[in-house]
């Protein structure tokens, strides 16, 4: 918990005032390090750091008469840009990437034999780049990739005759602990009690106050000195605590359990093992990326092999627990590696589900491998914020494309540029015209008559987009005509079509998700309608494309796995279905007019992707594009690491 | 952080350059450095690695001039998608691959060590 107030120098106090602490003041009980503890702390970590290199080096040198008071402002407004700058770079992008996607195929499907991988890492569009490239060679390390500034290891990359890449993953590595406050000497206890009852015994929490002085700099708005208080309470069996409540009056603390505190730089023994040719085949490129402590699905392609390990401290739970729920922190249902009765486990890995357990394939019958962060496999298990791995998910768009291909006259076998045009297609595709409009088509049936002309010239207008791309696979928002690099200067071939879409997903939803919007209206979904494209490249990762899918083809009586409450419209009627799907349409023309010519028209404008500075390079903006930052294009012939 | 960053990839550049002349002779001295000890040249032609990093691999130096790095890939990165000067769909070959849209992910630079820059 963290707590701000002004405060003044000590020298210049009067009574009464908060006086300024030294930089940083520790009341410990801990003899632990919390650098991990809670997730307050790295946003305090971060205001300490932005108060302690203040001022920022802006404007060089000035002469007194430069002060004025716009000139101040001018200053802070640009210094405040450059942190909201690195703010925004740095939301979401957790080692080592946020979302990624990555295609292989395995040497049968290629014209060489060799299999081709096309893959990499979507960690949004800085500048500079803040993934650093490099080529480490010498010592007997042969290595060139990527990793981020200050590591000392490529983390995605190419060794002697091989490549591997990552994705993030789902997995459920974090539990939601109900601790049974007790006063350790005995008495009543209340929610600002410090103990809790683990196996019988009160046991203290860990507490932990920091103070230090937030200095005035450019980046605030002219208020004086702050004194940042952080309060810190952990439960030395679980993790930090969050909350208080009482559960049939008595009193709990909440505590996050995550299975890789103070695991998370352990993963590092995976890249010093990958850089000294430890991955030669795939069994031990599972070995040593079962070593990961966070959770990633990884890729790996050399001449002969393709392969996927998912990997991740994975909790075994105890019998009876439904992962997705709180559960007591008493010691009765711990997971496995707390059953040793230690305070504080040591990581090892026999403890966690063993690699035998972990989703990963060789080599699979289908012989591809798609990933763009979808479920693990099928059946396992995805963390409790997950709520889109489902029917439609945007790695269909690169599978379809894959397939496709080979589908052609003649089985044409794959190139490393076909992969690579499976990749830029899906990476302009829009997931809703290729994973749900179709089914809307089928309900809304052949017979359009009780349309007007216009509602029925729409309807045409997202069936030709829909089909409008390579091999019949359409829904792209781009221009391929386009004068490149000119973000100014462009429409999408199928403008209109993606205007449309774009105003017609939201009266869909309501049209026929009235009960989820119920349950939205209450503030209680997890995860939003839509991840639209937009300026940081990465989108359909998560939304109620599934969903819609789903009610669509049980109205239509062609699903497999119907929902058991959700349906079309909350109605068993497919034409009640049919008339929201009219209804949606309806309303997104009443949005946009009847001049098809006049929809959106800044459309492209907004969703260009703009890289945010971190330096002093302003590239121009781009087209946007749903594509790795750092991307691989891998054809291994030659296999010389044994 | 991009100081570092850039003086760490010097350091690293240095090391290669260094190992230039022990390549050169063919063989390899690489017994000890994990279970791949069979022969190898670590600078052979295993295969095709390229890649491709939006916009590119610098940033500006110290004198607050943009580097020639600093941006280069973009275009290759934008055209793939956006460019009326790409193939017809369909028709993107593996020779189009490099220069156009990706760049070899070779272990050493391609011409030498001439953009290594003393900051």
């Amino acid at each position: 918990m963290l707590s701000v107030e002004d405060c003044v120098e000590p020298d210049m106090a009067m009574p009464g005032d908060v006086e300024c602490p030294n930089f940083y003041e520790d009341v410990v009980n801990d003899p632990v390090t919390f650098a991990a503890a809670t997730p307050a702390s790295s946003g305090a970590r971060l205001m300490s750091v932005a108060s302690s290199v203040a001022p920022f080096g802006v404007g060089g040198v000035c002469s007194p008469d430069d002060h004025t008071d716009e000139r101040l402002e001018a200053d802070r407004v640009r210094a405040l840009g450059k942190v909201e700058g690195v703010m925004l770079a740095l939301q979401g992008n957790t080692f080592p990437a946020a979302m990624s996607n990555a295609i292989l195929a395995d040497g049968g499907q290629t014209e060489l034999g060799h299999p081709i991988a096309v893959f990499g890492p979507q960690t949004g569009y800085t500048a500079p780049q803040i993934m650093m490239e490099f080529s480490q060679q010498g010592g007997g390390i042969h290595f060139r990739g990527m990793s981020f500034a200050g590591l000392p290891y490529v983390i995605i990359g190419r060794g002697v005759d091989h490549a591997f890449s990552a994705t993030s993953s789902g997995d459920d590595m974090i539990d939601i602990r109900v601790l049974r406050l007790c006063e350790e000497g005995g008495g009543e206890a209340t929610r600002d009690s410090t103990g809790y009852l683990y196996n019988g015994v009160c046991t203290p929490m860990l507490e932990r106050t920091d103070e230090w002085t937030a200095e005035t700099n450019l980046t605030t708005t002219g208020t004086p000195n702050q004194k940042v208080t952080r309060n810190i309470l952990r439960a030395p069996d679980y993790g930090p605590v969050y909350a208080t409540a009482t559960v049939n009056g008595e009193p709990v603390a909440l505590a996050i359990q995550r299975s890789s505190f103070f695991g998370e730089a352990d993963s590092v023994k995976a890249f010093v093992l990958t850089s000294r040719r430890e991955v030669v085949d795939p069994d031990s490129f599972f070995e040593v990326f079962n070593n990961i402590t966070g959770t990633f699905n990884w890729l790996y392609v050399d001449s002969e092999n393709i392969a996927y390990f998912n990997s991740g401290l994975l909790p075994i739970r105890a019998d009876g627990i439904h992962p997705d729920l709180p559960h007591w922190g008493t010691g009765e249902f711990d997971w496995q590696q707390t059953n040793t009765g230690t305070a504080n486990p040591d990581f090892s890995f026999d403890n966690f589900l063993p690699l035998d357990n972990h989703p990963r394939e060789a080599n699979p019958s289908s012989g591809y491998f798609v990933n763009w962060n979808n479920a693990q496999a099928p059946g396992f298990w995805a963390n409790d914020g997950q709520t889109s791995y489902g029917q439609v998910y945007r790695s269909d768009m690169l599978q379809n494309r894959l397939q496709a291909f080979r589908a052609q006259d003649g089985n044409p076998l794959h190139t490393r540029a076909s992969m690579v045009e499976a990749m830029i297609d899906a990476g302009t595709t829009d997931l809703r015209g290729e994973g749900v409009l179709p089914q809307v088509f089928d309900v809304l049936g052949d017979d359009l008559t009780d349309l007007s002309d216009f509602e029925q010239e729409v309807v045409q207008l997202m069936k030709d987009w829909v089909t409008h791309g390579p091999s019949d696979l359409g829904s792209m928002r781009r221009d391929r005509d386009g004068p490149g690099l000119d973000a100014e200067n462009l429409v999408y071939e199928d403008h209109a079509a993606v205007a449309f879409m774009d105003a017609w997903w939201n009266h869909m939803i309501d049209a026929v998700l009235p009960q989820i919007t119920a349950v939205e209206d209450l503030g209680a979904m997890v995860g939003g309608r839509h991840d639209a494209p937009g300026g940081g490249g990465s989108a359909f990762n998560g939304g109620y494309y599934g969903y819609v899918r789903r009610v669509l083809d049980m109205a239509l009586g062609q699903s497999g796995a119907p929902y058991l409450q959700l349906k079309c419209a909350d109605s068993d009627l497919p034409a009640d279905c049919r008339a929201a799907l009219v209804i949606s349409l309806q309303d997104s023309i009443a949005d946009l007019g009847p001049d098809m010519a006049q929809w959106d028209p800044t459309l492209e404008a907004d969703e260009a992707i703009d890289h945010t500075a971190l330096g002093l390079a302003d590239p121009p903006n781009i087209h946007w594009q749903n594509r790795p930052t750092w991307q691989q294009v891998i054809q291994p012939t030659v296999d010389v690491l044994q | 952080m991009t100081t570092l960053a850039r003086m760490t990839l010097i350091a690293v550049l240095g090391g290669t350059l260094a190992l230039v002349g022990c390549s050169n002779d063919g063989s390899n001295n690489e017994g000890s450095g994990g279970s791949g000890g069979a022969g190898f040249d670590p600078f052979g032609d295993y295969g095709v690695f390229l890649s491709l990093v939006p916009p590119g691999s610098a940033d500006v130096n110290g004198a607050m001039v943009e580097d020639p790095n600093s941006i280069n890939q973009l275009p290759m990165y934008e055209n793939l998608a956006f460019s009326d000067q790409f193939p017809i769909p369909g028709e993107l070959s593996d020779d189009d691959l490099v220069p156009l849209y990706f760049k070899d992910e070779a272990f050493l630079p391609e011409s030498g060590f001439d953009s290594v820059r003393l900051i």
